[in-house]
């Protein structure tokens, strides 16, 4: 008898976009080892990776932004504390330009870009959460939805139009954080050109413009910077790499099903390009800042298919 | 007359060495090295995703294809001590030569390989296991000491070299890492998961001693050229019958 005035007060609430939980940052975490087998990791609410710390006070990911107004200017602001996934389809009218749905992160509290539409964009909150060991604790896991699609004719009602599931599992003896991602197409026609990308600015060792980094067909490996790659381009001081044997931590693909490309910025930030492929190959001996991702092509995606596609971060 | 001599100063001498305390220890067969043929492989994939791992009877890593190969790799160990006397001795078996272990005296089907040094100080177990999906192998050693005694600066380094492909080496503290430049085709590391007190060196292939432990590194990261990279463990003392268990984790990337 109660149940019509309660599923009318649940659409009420759903349609008046109250969101379903506030971004959390380190919803997930988990800290394992010491000494140089430290290892600790944080997921987001919204499935980005916030920290990625190894060995102890050895931080990757959550590094604030350089205080550089020219590099600020040159990754529009975004450059540090990025993590996340881009989705791109070419819209409903058709190519070559993409439409976007991303979620890079951003969340250290000097980034200041969470909510801006820089850093994120095309996604809802998350609909749902699996945490099946507990508060905080890996697994987890973590499923969103795009914003709404329409097709040519406008049909009604419109569905979103992709949803996003993220599973994150730690492995603490080999220091790995795994992320399988599955994007499922939720309309009724075929998007075509689809790609999932994971995105990352990696600051090994805090720092970025020492950093150097090298690729294979399914990996993207950073190392903090040696002397070679210092001391000559008017960086700051405390830019300059004090050598040795330094950090690294790497991104692989390890879904072979489907064509993956490692793509590498150099200063500029392109969605276009996360895209529509661009191949960074090569060991980087340049002392640039930059963006990386690995992507997965998946060509068009028929009516209610999906995708299931697998990261690994790990650190040396 | 010279001839005569040989003959009565011969057996004279094999009886006086007889006698020697080291030579109460029955005679150990030469022990020939095995970098081939494989012992037992792991295969799995096609195409893009193949991937290849084989091992010797003696726990080297004889091939690592994925999915091509690596090129030439002597793969292996070596293991170092002082006795309570001072006295120093490594045993190392590098896939291509190997000298101080005797033959494996147990291979199960895991596999895991159980070998003596020739003079019984130490034994050694390894063990074997791979993540097909991440490409990864990982080798488990443990080393006892059978001495009887405490031993000193014990040590034990895992170690491999490249030699087909110019390779460029790098380090981390926990890791060695080798690709071939300027093809990026393949990317393969070293990494030590476990223990606490360790390092990592990069060699010339030419510079490379196979029978030392803690070989002092070369600049990283390296040019383009044949080289080997180690991990060196640091055991340091170790009581009589004691043990100490590392884990090593190639993957190729």
């Amino acid at each position: 008898m109660y149940k019509k005035p309660i599923l009318t007060l649940v659409a009420i609430i759903i349609a008046a976009g109250i969101p379903v939980r506030a971004d959390t940052e380190f919803f997930a975490c988990s800290e394992s080892g010491s000494g140089p087998n430290y290892f600790k990791v944080c997921v987001s609410d919204t499935g980005n990776v916030t920290l990625l710390e190894s060995p102890k006070g050895q931080e990757h990911i959550r590094v604030p932004p350089i205080a550089d107004p020219y590099v600020q200017s040159l990754h529009w602001g975004l450059q540090n504390s990025m993590e996340g996934f881009h989705v791109c389809r070419w819209p409903e009218w058709g190519g070559p330009s993409f439409a976007y749905s991303f979620d890079f992160g951003s969340y250290h509290p000097d980034a200041g870009q969470r909510g801006s539409g820089l850093a994120d964009l095309g996604w809802e909150a998350p609909h749902r959460i699996d945490r099946p060991s507990g508060a905080g604790k890996f697994p987890l896991t973590v499923y969103r939805k795009t914003h709404l699609c329409y097709d040519f004719e406008g049909v009604w009602p419109p569905a979103p139009c992709f949803e996003l599931k993220q599973e994150f599992s730690v492995d603490t003896a080999k220091r790995e954080l795994a992320i399988t991602m599955t994007l499922y197409s939720r309309v009724k026609w075929s998007q075509r050109n689809v790609s999932l990308v994971r995105v990352v600015d990696l600051d090994v060792d805090k720092t970025d413009l020492d950093d150097r980094a090298a690729f294979t067909g399914r990996s993207l490996i950073q190392f903090d910077g040696g002397p070679e790659a210092c001391g000559d381009i008017g960086w700051p001081p405390e830019y300059k790499c004090s050598g040795g044997r330094r950090d690294a931590v790497s991104l692989t693909g390890l879904t072979p099903n489907y064509r993956l490309e490692v793509v590498d910025y150099r200063f500029l930030f392109d969605l276009e390009q996360l895209c529509d492929g661009y191949d960074g190959l090569g060991f980087l001996r340049t002392d640039e800042p930059r963006l990386t991702a690995l992507a997965y092509r998946f060509g068009d995606l028929p009516p209610g298919a999906s995708r299931t596609v697998k990261f690994v971060y790990r650190a040396y | 007359m010279l001839r005569i001599a040989k003959i009565f100063i011969f057996p004279s001498t094999l009886a006086l060495l007889a006698l020697a305390p080291w030579a109460q220890q029955p005679a150990a067969a030469a022990v020939e090295p095995l970098s081939s043929p494989a012992y037992k492989c792991w295969t799995s994939g096609s195409g893009a995703t193949y991937i290849q791992i084989c091992i010797s009877k003696h726990g080297n890593v004889v091939l690592l294809k994925a999915p091509t190969p690596t090129g030439a790799i002597d793969e292996g160990y070596v293991a170092c001590l002082k006795t309570p006397a001072g006295a120093a001795a490594s045993y190392y078996d590098a896939g291509s030569t190997q000298s101080g272990w005797a033959e494996p005296y147990k291979v199960t089907d895991a596999p895991v390989i159980y070998r003596k040094t020739t003079d019984g100080k130490l034994e050694l177990t390894q063990s074997f296991s791979r993540d097909a999906e991440k490409r990864d192998f990982l080798i488990t050693m443990t080393l006892y000491n059978r001495s009887g005694k405490t031993l000193y600066d014990v040590r034990l380094d895992r170690y491999f070299g490249l030699k087909d492909d110019p390779n460029v080496f790098n380090l981390s503290p926990r890791a060695v890492f080798a690709w071939d430049e300027p093809a990026f085709s393949k990317f393969v590391t070293m990494t030590e998961l476990t223990a606490t007190s360790y390092d990592t060196a990069v060699h010339t292939s030419g510079g490379w001693i196979k029978n030392a432990c803690h070989q002092t590194t070369e600049p990283t990261p390296t040019a383009p050229g044949n080289w080997a990279g180690r991990i060196s463990h640091n055991f340091g003392t170790m009581a009589a019958g004691a043990s100490k268990t590392i884990k090593v984790l190639y993957r190729l990337q």
